[in-house]
Parts: structure tokens; C-alpha cells; sequence
């Protein structure tokens, strides 16, 4: 089978299918059913949606207007003649004197333990005997 | 008014402003294109006409929100491959036993056209599910290069790739099946 000849089959499907035509009451049946199911109008959505969010944001808006309109509370920049008229008044409470601070009493130390002489100097006898054994040797 | 003359952008426009007969017109315009890929698509192709009128009861609530980033038809397209997909997969677990769908046309017309359906389906279901949307919308829809890009949400030049690849299976598969264009 040559390429024309498949080609020539091809184009004549081609032909015939592109013949095909919907059912003529198929039109009539999709009006209907369309007409039967209301589509419902979503487009009050972003409308309310945007409305409240102005809504919010106008109720807002005052609220930050009254906080940063609130009475500034900055210290007053002093002059220098005021500065030098100041005097520092030291507190009337008076001073401790070093004879009335006492070193609180700490707890004594315990007992330094006393050492029991140990066990090998208890056969000091025999180990002369020993060395003067070995000395006789 | 004629719609006729509208482009397809107009026409949504018109129907998101309110005009009822602009989605007539809508379904006037696209229901021969959708219903051919839901034949070619479905299983099932006795099913296309559901799938269209799903497709078109889909469009009347989408299109009002439609953004115009891309064609209509792209939207349309989509929706009816997504359709399909659902018909499909319902058809795996639905029963056998279903009546046919009333489609309205009279049966040996129905028989021929499903027939003709059935025959592009057979012809492209072998190809990888990329190039059988490429085959379809650019080979037996004749969408442009743009819209078949857009349609499938891919770039042009994938589109000529998918293209050249699909066009060399098609006809390998034409000649290893003996494949006839005539009637049967």
C-alpha cells in the first residue's frame, strides 16, 4: 500500500467523519435541561466580600487616628541655667558606721578526724626480729 | 442579531452579559464538533449525545466565568474530554444492560455515523493518548496548529512533534491492518 493511497484513504475518513452531525433535537434537549438548572448568580460574592472588608477597615481607621493622635509624652528639654541651678541633695538616711558591721558567725568546722595508727606498725617487734635475724645471717 | 458573524469570543461575551440566545447560538456553533469527539472518544459512541448535552450544561455555568485566556472551543474541548473520561470509567461499572440513548436521529444514520466514529477510534487507538489528540484535533478537526496547541495545553512545536510521530504510526498501522477508507 502506497503513501497516496493512504493518504487518499485517510482524507476520505477525514471527509466522512467531519460529516457527522449532532442529533438534531440534541440542541432542543440542552436548552431544556439548561432551563431546568437555574445557574446561581455568584457574583454578589467578591461584591460583599470587598464591601465588608471596606467596611472593617473604615471602622479601623479612627481607631488608629485616636492612637497616634494621643498627647505626645517627651521629656522637656531642661535650659542650662536651670540645669545649674540644680543641687544635688544627698538622702538623710544615715551612713553605717564599720564598728556596727559584724561578720555573721559561721558555723565551726567539724572535728579533724584523729587517725588510728595503722595495723602494720603494731608488729614492729617482729619485723626487728626479722632484721636482727637477718643480721645474724 | 446574527450570531453567525460573531467571532467565538463575542459569542461568550454576549452570553456572560446576560443574552440568553447567545448560548444557543454557542451550542449551535460547537455541538457537530463536540459530538464527534465524544463519538470518536466514548466507548460507548452511542453515548455522544449525553456527553454533549453534559458538556453544553457544563458550558452554561463555566462559560460565565470564563476568563478568555484561551478559546472557547479550548475550554469545550476540555470539558469534553474530561466528560468522556467520566463516561467511560462509568461504562467499566455501570451494567450491559442499558438502553440506548435517544439521540433523535433516525437509526441507520445513527449506525452510519457511529460507524464512521467507531472506525477513526479503531484507527487511532493504538497511538500513545497525546498523539490520538493531536490526530483528532489537527487531522480530523482541522484545528490549527495554535488551537490544537492551546486545545492541549502544550506549545507548538510539540504539537508538530506529536504530530510527525503520530502521522508515521498512522500509516505503519494503516498497512500492517490492511486498513480501508471506503464504507464497509
Amino acid at each position: 500500500m502506497s503513501d497516496t493511497t493512504t493518504d487518499d484513504k485517510l482524507a476520505d475518513l477525514k471527509s466522512r467523519y467531519r460529516q457527522i452531525e449532532a442529533p438534531q433535537q440534541l440542541a432542543t434537549r440542552i436548552r431544556a435541561s439548561v432551563a431546568n438548572r437555574p445557574v446561581r448568580n455568584g457574583s454578589w460574592l467578591p461584591v460583599t466580600a470587598s464591601a465588608a472588608l471596606t467596611a472593617v477597615l473604615i471602622g479601623l481607621v479612627p481607631l488608629l487616628w485616636q492612637s497616634s493622635s494621643a498627647p505626645e509624652t517627651r521629656p522637656a528639654t531642661p535650659s542650662l541655667a536651670t540645669l545649674a541651678a540644680l543641687s544635688v541633695e544627698r538622702p538623710a538616711v544615715q551612713r553605717p558606721r564599720l564598728s556596727q558591721i559584724r561578720t555573721l558567725p559561721s558555723p565551726g568546722m567539724p572535728a579533724k578526724p584523729k587517725l588510728k595508727p595503722p595495723a602494720e606498725q603494731d608488729n614492729s617487734t617482729t619485723r626487728n626480729f626479722e632484721e636482727n635475724n637477718h643480721a645474724q645471717i | 442579531m446574527n450570531w453567525e458573524d460573531l467571532s467565538d469570543a463575542d459569542l461568550v461575551r454576549h452570553f456572560k452579559a446576560g443574552d440568553a440566545a447567545a448560548f444557543d447560538a454557542i451550542v449551535r456553533r460547537f455541538q457537530d464538533r463536540i459530538y464527534r469527539l465524544a463519538a470518536a472518544t466514548l466507548y460507548d459512541a452511542e453515548q455522544a449525545a449525553d456527553v454533549t448535552q453534559e458538556v453544553f450544561i457544563r458550558g452554561h455555568k463555566g462559560l460565565r466565568a470564563f476568563r478568555f485566556r484561551a478559546a472557547p472551543f479550548t475550554w469545550l474541548y476540555r470539558t469534553t474530554r474530561l466528560v468522556c473520561l467520566e463516561f467511560n470509567r462509568r461504562r467499566q461499572t455501570d451494567s450491559l444492560d442499558e438502553d440506548y440513548a435517544d439521540t433523535g436521529k433516525p437509526p441507520e444514520t445513527l449506525v452510519d455515523d457511529l460507524a464512521i466514529a467507531a472506525r477513526v477510534r479503531a484507527l487511532v487507538a493504538k497511538l500513545p493518548e497525546r498523539q490520538r489528540e493531536v490526530v483528532l484535533l489537527r487531522i480530523f478537526e482541522e484545528l490549527s496548529v495554535r488551537d490544537t496547541a492551546r486545545a492541549m495545553g502544550c506549545r507548538e512545536g510539540t504539537v508538530k512533534a506529536l504530530l510527525h510521530k503520530a502521522t508515521v504510526n498512522l500509516k505503519a498501522s494503516m498497512h500492517t491492518q490492511g486498513f480501508m477508507g471506503r464504507k464497509q
